[in-house]
């Protein structure tokens, strides 16, 4: 048997906040290394093209909220054409087009398509970084070999970009702050640092980026571009500007070195091949723990936890057969690992013997681990803890949506005040709702949905021959409901039929006013 | 047959739990013969005079009530039997409301003790589903033999539970039980809207509400079959138990004004008279005319038999003191213009231009009190407040209340998000709701907003704005209306805080004192007011010589000449777009027509169509014809065209045979008329009927109805009218004669009027005003003057035109510059000690290049400018010279406009004129060149935009290039297509036909233009271009 790499993989990358304040706050700024050259890639219009409810076809804009009011964000083609522009007032484009599509922003999917590229950019560069919800930069100096120039580097991007329907701009410059800036203002690749300050000079402030205040305060004195900045003394720029945005432009045109480090966020694999086909149970249980004990010890090292997990049996020739366990928050809990691992092996038919055995976690996120006591043997399992074991393991057997529990609702009509929750150790506090079902009398099991009750003349006889009305009880109207296009008009009585059983029947307002049986008291 | 008196009733008045009017749950309860209906708002009476109102002229009785909480969770209503107890129960509401935050009350048993221990007042109890019987036996304790255990039976499914439980509470207590109904609402219909109101109140969208909304609509106004079936018998007996021992009406209320006006040992009468006598010798040094005198003797006579000697008397007292303290004040309103008024000194109204009877003002058959409004300078108005505060307490005088309804965009936000729509869409429709009529949402504001009409929420949504439309909202204070009594003020009406610290309000506002005939001052606040006494004042600093409003040569025709050339910015009411519009048609010759003139260019008289039949018969195009002798009377004055409301009361009187008190309730129908619709057509009737027995023809009494409707609210009173003519012409006088006091007057009196600083900098320069721009040497806070060349004034602008430079930074600049000249910047800074804020508006005004040369250069250096500290303060670093390109003239007109508002250099357009002709667009003083009807195309800074209600969808623009104004008449089918442009251009492009009357130009739209962004390419022309 050989043991495989036990590696970390890199799939997500982390928005440094701006480019600017890792550099500002590092500590030695080092002269710039002269051999490097930055794509910046700009997808303008990502937050409508990734947005799932996005059709072309419709006069369409993605808003966000700002100060009480939405503004526009993007707008798409049919949109700009009849003067929807970004930064409007939402109201004032609704002015503009009445069949006008709004959509809200919505940052999951855009962050997802944005990483999925950034990912396959990899594939050229490891210096990948993310700047923005629709910027990354690339690092391609030392690729350019390799893939046969900057242009064919930027044709794949571009197709890559092109395969998710995105707009994309591209710039090269050699350095990172120049490729940005000069992609924000869509001009053309500068490939010397000489040629930078000439080609940076001409740009408008806005590229930079820089606070709206900053940039006010510049404009203010007559300063519209760059290069009016560059033009400024020194020193009087640091007492009235700040010094960071001094370092900016000299970084910008390459005085010191931009390394914009690509930090990535971790799930962790570790993949365990056999020397021949594997069909023994016992075994692969034994090599599961083992698995676990060295991620467990991961874990704890880096003091993250795990919220899922994928089991992956590999199969000759055919298709891997994955087992995706989820748990109730995230952990570090080696015994919990295991049970759920162990319950799930019992359960699984694979359809081929094995030759690899992978765990696959989840993304690892930072937890606190809890006091532990010096000697853990026999430590008795928190309440709480022996809850989140039960329901794992029961959702681990029966499925997961199979095991839910119920929650009130504050609610006057019977139907819909409680619900299936699957959100199990959501406390309920004891809630209005549970002390009003209290003290009105309700029945603890209510019928799917009312039946009716054939053959009862409209006024209830108070001695029918089937059952007869409880006087005692009611009647309790309930008329509300009218908001959701559900509105109830009912006069509910407690009634006891020939059986014995207590019954819950109401008269319904509506219609024929028919008679209905709602629910049987226990 | 089943007798009931619903005793627990809530009215809208309980902001946000009511569902229904006071006047609608008067008007049920009688329907569905109720014997008697309390109205108990929540700690409030605010909603009683209008049940009070509505219950006159119905068979039911109407009791005075309001439920509390207290402190420890006791809720009580507390009933009022007779006037001594409505008082307590009044004084503890305002103990209640004075104790806390507006809005909210409190109170505790201790209050309740003090308050209503030892009055006569009937309590009712309303236990919780466990009574707390301790409770009960306090309430017993102290109130013995007045309280009532209230059994309210809501059909929630325990009613006999809980009437098992409560009978056995009141059984052990010793207290009788009595049935009572929670009514919120005055129909089961308004269920959704009192849920909705609940979800407002909350704060929370409905469906997440929960139990907090009442489980069904049985909180209504229920039939007697169904209340019968419900209750027991002996407890909707005990209702009228409690109805009968109530002997209480609102019309008992009567208060005294203050008698410490009147000195010890003199009668009011006489005391009255003396005062008027005094007048009298002050008025007229010479002898007063015969004829006035009479007058005298016939007002005096009159004020006396009906005892509104303290009215004048106070009115007197708090203009003498406004005299005092150089307070301009001028007294309008129906009683004002009288020569008693005129000679205690309440109005400068002459009563020799006027023709007015006393009995007009004064009627002894409507028995209605006498109404001054007096009007002060805006800005000292507070004295005055404080003053009657001062001098009547707290407890004797408050401000009355304005009730704030629901209007259609307040209406849609709340219901908007109660229904839990997005707030993108709310805003959306909310804000389309800009220029609508505000009663109606649109189907098409509602498509606009990106809803659909067919959805069952927008339905909803629709249907309970329109319902809760017109809903009262909450207390605000009103304007000025002062009530002032002889006792304690809180137990005629509780008192509240109002929002403001140190004011205070009842809880009623001007109509519901009208409606119970009690009296009020209106101390209001009048912005022309100070910009006169300002103007004279700097007459006096200037030329040394005292001035006032009574000093003025009446009537003189150079005044007059420039009002017919509608050269009037800055003057007194008629510097409107309409009141330009018409001076030079009206061509105004006296002071009457003066006083025609501002009460005939209101909505009023334009929607009611009296203005060109007016015109025309001035202009001898049509003849003055009068229907019969008796209106000839009337309508002399006006050439037979009704243009005040007076005049239309005496016509109903003598033309339809009202009597006086009918009339004044057709005056308050035009008003009701205007609110919420509805309510004339009783009075058509009567009107049309009178009129044709009388001998008018149909033809005259229908015109005569539509010229009453388009009145409505709009209509002006001649009596207000005549004082605000006044002072249109003292202003004009001011303006004509000196010009530069009057600009800088009114500079210094901003905001108020219709125009902005820069229109009144370029009226002053055209008046021949030199205008010097804000210097740190020179200037002081506000605008002053200074001698020019030819010892004439000329205006120096004030630091207070800086816009963002604080009064404490203006101060800082004066002090520092007595000390010292300024070196550099830096140094002005240093003595100064300006914080950035001040310093920043100070040099992007430009105000500080006299000692750095260009803004650019200037805000460079105060940017990021430190406070030196005292160990380096000697040292000065030398920093690099930064290269900053001087400012273009197009980048210092922005920057003028941006921080100043205006600009003394060339008219921004001026810089924009070759593109512009670039373009074909034209001056706007070509187009007054033009023939009627031609076609042009011109194109203007946006000054006003305007749309009447009166205009029938017309939108009127005013526009400014370099060579003058220009009006725009935009009607609604482009103002409907354009609207974006129409709302949103600054610099609007207008292609039209010029429409000429005599001397009045306007250009009708045909379509509009944004040239806008020509404005962003400003900044790049340079200085020399031409």
């Amino acid at each position: 048997m050989t043991r495989s790499i036990n590696s970390l993989s890199l799939l997500t990358g982390e928005t440094s906040s701006s480019p600017s304040d890792s550099a500002s706050q590092s500590p030695g700024w080092r002269k710039f290394h002269k051999n490097q050259l930055w794509i910046a890639v700009l997808l303008p219009n990502i937050s409508l093209e990734s947005h799932p409810d996005y059709d072309p076809n419709e006069i369409t804009v993605v808003v966000e909220p700002e100060e009480g009011h939405h503004r526009v964000v993007v707008a798409n083609k049919d949109a700009l054409e009849i003067g929807i522009n970004r930064d409007l007032k939402l109201s004032t484009a609704y002015a503009l087009s009445s069949t006008l599509r709004v959509l809200k922003r919505y940052p999951d999917s855009e962050r997802a398509i944005l990483e999925a590229i950034a990912r396959r950019a990899r594939k050229i560069t490891p210096v990948v970084s993310l700047v923005s919800p629709q910027e990354f930069l690339i690092e391609v100096q030392g690729s350019l070999k390799l893939f046969g120039g900057l242009r064919a580097i930027k044709k794949a991007l571009q197709t890559e970009c092109e395969c998710y329907r995105l707009t994309v701009s591209l710039c090269a410059a050699p350095t990172a702050l120049a490729a940005l800036w000069l992609v924000r203002h869509r001009s053309e690749d500068v490939r010397t640092i000489k040629k930078l300050v000439g080609n940076l000079g001409v740009l408008p402030l806005k590229v930079t980026g820089w606070p709206e205040r900053t940039q006010l305060t510049l404009r203010s004195m007559g300063l519209q571009t760059i290069g009016d900045c560059l033009r400024l003394p020194r020193d009087g720029f640091i007492r009235c500007i700040g010094r960071e945005y001094l370092l900016q432009l000299d970084r910008s045109l390459g005085e010191y070195d931009s390394s914009l480090e690509f930090r990535p966020s971790q799930s962790l694999s570790s993949t365990f091949e056999f020397m021949d086909e594997v069909t023994d149970p016992a075994v692969l249980s034994r090599v599961g723990e083992n698995l676990i004990q060295e991620l467990v010890k991961v874990l704890r090292k880096r003091q993250v936890g795990v919220a899922s997990f994928d089991i992956v049996f590999q199969h000759l020739h055919r298709l891997a057969t994955v087992e995706r366990i989820n748990l109730l928050g995230p952990t570090q809990d080696q015994e919990r690992f295991l049970r759920l691992f162990l319950d799930r092996l019992e359960r699984v038919i694979l359809p081929a013997p094995v030759v690899a055995l992978a765990l696959r976690t989840g993304q690892a996120e930072v937890v606190v681990a809890r006091n532990m006591t010096l000697f853990s043997n026999g430590v008795r399992l928190q309440p709480i803890d022996a809850i989140e074991n039960l329901i794992e393991r029961l959702r681990g057997r029966f499925g997961a949506t199979h095991v839910f529990g119920i929650s009130f609702i504050e609610e006057h009509r019977p139907e819909v005040a409680w619900s299936k929750s699957l959100d199990l150790l959501v406390r309920q506090n004891k809630s209005a709702a549970l002390s009003f079902s209290l003290t009105h009398q309700r029945p603890l099991w209510l019928l799917p949905s009312p039946i009716p009750v054939p053959g009862v003349p409209n006024d209830f006889p108070h001695c029918h021959r089937q059952a007869i009305l409880l006087s005692k009880f009611g009647p309790e109207r309930i008329e509300a409901g009218w908001w959701s296009g559900k509105k109830v008009s009912r006069d509910y009585y407690m009634a006891l039929n020939n059986k014995g059983q207590r019954l819950w029947i109401y008269k319904d307002h509506y219609g024929a006013q028919n008679w209905y049986l709602h629910g049987i008291f226990s | 047959m089943l007798r009931y008196a619903e005793l627990h009733c809530l009215s809208n008045f309980s902001f946000l739990r009511g569902a229904s009017h006071p006047e609608e749950q008067v008007k049920r309860a009688a329907e569905l013969g109720y014997e008697a209906l309390a109205l108990t708002d929540e700690c409030s009476l605010a909603g009683v005079v209008r049940a009070h109102a509505a219950s006159r002229k119905l068979s039911i009785q109407l009791i005075i009530g309001s439920e509390f909480k207290l402190a420890n969770d006791l809720r009580i209503i507390v009933l009022a039997t007779d006037r001594e107890s409505y008082g307590a129960l009044s004084a503890f509401i305002s103990c209640g409301r004075r104790s806390t935050d507006k809005g909210s009350y409190y109170l505790n048993t201790n209050d309740a003790m003090k308050y209503l221990g030892s009055s006569d007042n009937l309590i009712l109890w309303l236990p919780t589903e466990k009574p707390n019987l301790k409770q009960g036996k306090w309430l017993k304790e102290c109130f013995s033999g007045r309280v009532w255990l209230a059994a309210e039976l809501l059909v929630n499914g325990r009613d006999q539970h809980l009437l098992k439980i409560w009978t056995k509470t009141a059984n052990t207590l010793g207290i009788p039980i009595v049935a009572s109904g929670n009514v919120h609402m005055h129909r089961r219909e308004r269920q959704m809207l009192q849920d909705t109101l609940t979800a407002i109140r909350l704060k929370i969208p409905l469906e997440k509400v929960g139990f907090r909304l009442y489980p069904n609509a049985e909180h209504y106004l229920r039939s007697l079959e169904t209340l019968a079936r419900s209750y027991p018998e002996s407890l909707l007996k005990e209702t009228l138990v409690i109805a009968e021992r109530i002997d209480f009406s609102l019309d008992e209320l009567r208060y005294e004004y203050p008698h410490e006006l009147v000195p010890v040992g003199e009668t009011l009468t006489g005391h009255l008279r003396g005062l008027t006598e005094d007048g009298v010798r002050w008025r007229w040094p010479q002898g007063a005319p015969g004829k006035v005198l009479t007058l005298i003797e016939h007002e005096l006579k009159l004020i006396s038999e009906l005892n509104y000697e303290p009215y004048f008397l106070t009115v007197h007292d708090i203009v003498q003191f406004a005299r005092g303290k150089k307070i301009l004040c001028q007294g309008r309103g129906s009683a004002a213009n009288s020569v008693v008024c005129y000679c205690l000194g309440i109005t400068e109204v002459d009563p020799k231009h006027m023709d007015f009877l006393m009995e007009r003002f004064i009627s002894k058959e409507r028995n209605q009190p006498p109404d001054i409004d007096v009007d002060f300078e805006h800005e000292r108005r507070e004295e005055v407040i404080q003053y009657i505060y001062e001098k009547y307490s707290r407890e004797r005088a408050a401000l009355a209340a304005t009730v704030i309804s629901y209007k259609s965009r307040s209406a849609i936000r709340d219901v908007g998000k109660a229904l839990g729509l997005e707030n993108i869409q709310i805003d959306a429709l909310a804000k389309s709701m800009q220029w609508s009529d505000g009663c109606q949402v649109g189907w098409e504001r509602v498509r606009e907003a990106g809803l659909d009409p067919d959805s069952p929420t927008v339905r909803h949504l629709l249907f309970l704005v329109s319902a809760l439309i017109g809903f009262p909202r909450h207390l605000s204070q009103h304007v000025g209306g002062f009530v002032i009594s002889q006792s304690k003020l809180n137990e005629l009406v509780p008192i509240e805080n109002a929002a403001m610290s140190n004011r205070t309000v009842i809880q009623w506002d001007k109509n519901d004192l009208e409606e119970l005939g009690l009296l009020k001052v209106d101390i209001l606040g009048l912005g022309i007011l100070s910009a006169i006494r300002r103007s004279f004042d700097l007459i006096h600093g200037f030329y040394g010589r005292e001035t006032s409003m009574d000093d003025l040569p009446t009537e003189d025709p150079v005044v007059y000449e420039m009002i017919s050339r509608a050269d009037t910015i800055g003057v007194f009411q008629i510097e409107s777009r309409a009141q330009m519009a018409m001076l030079p048609r009206l061509r105004p010759r006296c002071y009457y027509d003066l006083v025609i003139e501002v009460a005939l260019i209101r909505p009023g008289p334009i929607q009611g169509n009296m203005v060109h039949p007016y015109l025309r018969r001035r202009d001898g195009k049509e003849p003055i014809t009068y229907p019969s002798s008796q209106i000839e009377e009337i309508l002399r004055r006006t050439l037979g065209v009704p243009i005040f409301q007076e005049q239309v009361m005496k016509l109903a009187v003598v033309a339809a045979g009202f009597t006086p008190g009918e009339a004044d309730q057709l005056r308050r129908a035009m008003t009701a008329w205007r609110r919420c619709g509805g309510g004339l057509d009783l009075f058509e009737k009567r009107l049309t009927k009178g009129m044709l027995e009388r001998g008018y023809t149909g033809k005259f009494a229908d015109r005569i109805f539509s010229q009453i409707k388009g009145f409505g609210e709009y209509g002006f009173p001649e009596s207000h009218a005549a004082s605000f003519a006044l002072l249109v012409y003292v202003s004009a006088w001011l303006k004509c004669y000196e010009p530069a006091a009057f600009f800088c007057a009114l500079l210094n009196s901003q905001p108020m009027g219709f125009y902005a600083p820069a229109q009144l900098i370029r009226a002053a320069k055209k008046d021949g005003v030199e205008i010097r721009r804000v210097d740190i040497y020179e200037s002081n806070w506000d605008s002053t003057l200074e001698s020019d060349a030819h010892s004439k004034p000329a205006l120096r602008l004030g630091l207070r035109i800086v816009k963002g430079l604080s009064v404490a930074g203006g101060e800082k600049i004066i002090a520092a510059r007595y000390k010292c000249q300024f070196v550099d910047l830096q140094d002005f800074a240093g003595q100064t000690k300006l914080d950035d804020k001040d310093l920043k508006a100070l040099v992007s005004s430009g105000t500080l290049e006299s000692l750095t040369g260009n803004r650019y250069r200037a805000l460079w250096e105060i940017a990021g400018l430190q406070k030196p500290t005292s160990l380096f303060a000697q040292i000065h670093v030398p920093e690099g010279i930064p290269l900053l390109k001087a400012p273009t003239e197009g980048q210092s007109i922005v920057m003028d406009y941006r921080h100043l508002g205006f600009t003394l250099g060339r008219h921004p357009l001026e810089l924009l004129r070759g593109s512009l002709l670039a373009m074909h667009i034209e001056q706007s003083s070509k187009v007054t060149e033009l023939r009627h009807g031609a076609l042009t195309y011109v194109a203007g800074l946006v000054i006003t935009r305007q749309r009447p209600s009166s205009a029938a969808g017309v939108t009127f623009v005013t526009i400014e290039d370099e060579t003058g104004y220009l009006n725009l008449v935009i009607w609604e089918r482009v103002a409907k297509s354009q609207r974006t442009i129409l709302l949103g251009a600054t610099l609007l492009g207008v292609r039209g036909r010029v429409q000429k009357e005599g001397n009045v130009v306007h250009v009708v739209a045909h379509k509009l233009y944004d040239h806008s962004t020509l404005l962003d390419s400003l900044p790049a022309q340079s200085r020399d271009f031409h």
